[in-house]
């Protein structure tokens, strides 16, 4: 995970607001792009592909959770 | 530890690993959910469709969950369900679920794991006691009660789940042993895995276990859980329940053992729940006894002759015994 996904993790999980604006989105697209408005707001330097890429690592890891 | 507990109301413990020399849980948000899926795995795969969980999940350090454990002490423990897999326990789990005053833990994966962890007794013991306290928060004001159904190979570790939980009732359920089978022929469970859970063949290697045919590995692996769970006849927390009691044993006898009483309105929404297939609730439940022993052949037949009959036998045994008491 990049240094500013990890920044944006630890501010959205300090922040119950943040939370609740990006809970309970089944759309991916839409999904990314809310984190991005958020992250753009925070003034975090984070592309889709950033995202992308770190959702694709987590789920990763969730699957091979029993490995 | 300078974390904030309250953040971690409605959140989750999903996922155990080590890194650095230190162990880690990952948490995910649960929400208003309870578990009411037949498993515990398939709440959890649910709530990962929230994209939400797979990009922002809570990392501590697995000490946390002691933290936890002390400062938000959830709901004890009224039973324990443990079986030889495919005898309906799941059935008894989803009509216990069926009242939103009950929490019901069902095969909950991190709670075998940490049964199967290479650290001593004690050690797992406490951390059993943190996972369960866990998942055992009491999230809705309804909840007043926790049941964990436990996987098939967890009669192994009874002894020690005592001692975690001490005085806490259980069941443990059984089936006619070819229904088992066939069921078990039709799509094998995790158990049936060689050489996944060692005490079911116990100083073997995997080639050793792979010499047997598929079918008598399947009849040695029930008997082991039979076994097991008739070394633990003679402990008065427990009682023995065979699938042809269900569904009537579990708002009457289970109930009883597990010290529950439940209203009328309760009784008569977990026997409309058990009119459902357990495992897939949105089909109808039916009675499959006769059609899995007329699809049993003669091999399967013999294998539970040889194996499993003569450990239900003494099943049976101390069912009937027990009650009589």
């Amino acid at each position: 995970m990049t240094g500013e996904i990890e920044k944006l993790r630890e501010i959205v999980l300090g922040d119950d607001d943040l939370q609740t604006r990006l809970q309970g989105i089944s759309d991916r697209s839409e999904f990314i792009a809310r984190v991005l408005e958020v992250a753009e707001s925070l003034g975090l330097e984070i592309g889709s592909e950033d995202i992308s890429q770190a959702m694709i690592e987590n789920r990763r890891l969730w699957i091979e959770r029993w490995i | 530890m300078d974390l904030d507990i309250k953040k971690f109301e409605d959140w989750l413990p999903v996922r155990l690993y080590e890194r650095d020399g230190g162990i880690f849980a990952d948490w995910i948000f649960l929400g208003r959910k309870r578990f009411t899926e037949p498993f515990h795995d398939s709440t959890l795969e649910m709530r990962m469709y929230d994209h939400f969980n797979v990009l922002f999940q809570r990392r501590t350090p697995f000490e946390f969950l002691g933290e936890f454990y002390e400062k938000s002490p959830g709901i004890a423990p009224n039973g324990l369900i443990f079986h030889i897999s495919r005898c309906g326990s799941t059935l008894v789990s989803q009509m216990l679920a069926a009242l939103e005053k009950n929490i019901v833990i069902s095969e909950c994966s991190l709670l075998e794991r940490i049964l199967g962890a290479g650290v001593s007794d004690e050690q797992k013991i406490e951390w059993f006691r943190w996972m369960v306290n866990a998942h055992a928060q009491k999230r809705f004001p309804s909840e007043e009660n926790l049941f964990i159904k436990f996987d098939s190979w967890s009669i192994f570790d009874l002894p020690l789940i005592e001692k975690a939980f001490p005085g806490v009732p259980w069941i443990f359920m059984y089936r006619e042993p070819v229904e088992v089978l066939v069921s078990q022929v039709r799509m094998a469970g995790m158990q049936m895995i060689p050489g996944q859970i060692g005490a079911i063949f116990p100083g073997m290697d995997v080639h050793q276990i792979l010499e047997f045919s598929t079918e008598e590995r399947y009849a040695r692996t029930i008997a082991a859980f039979c076994q097991a769970g008739i070394e633990n006849a003679a402990n008065p927390l427990g009682r023995f329940i065979n699938y042809t009691q269900l569904p009537e044993a579990v708002t009457g006898e289970i109930c009883e053992h597990f010290n529950l009483k439940f209203s009328a309105e309760d009784i008569e929404k977990m026997k409309d729940s058990s009119k459902s297939n357990a495992k897939n609730p949105r089909e109808k439940f039916s009675a499959d006894g006769e059609e899995k022993r007329n699809e049993a052949n003669e091999q399967l037949v013999q294998l539970a002759e040889k194996f499993v009959k003569p450990l239900y036998a003494q099943l049976e045994n101390i069912r009937l015994n027990k009650i009589t008491v």
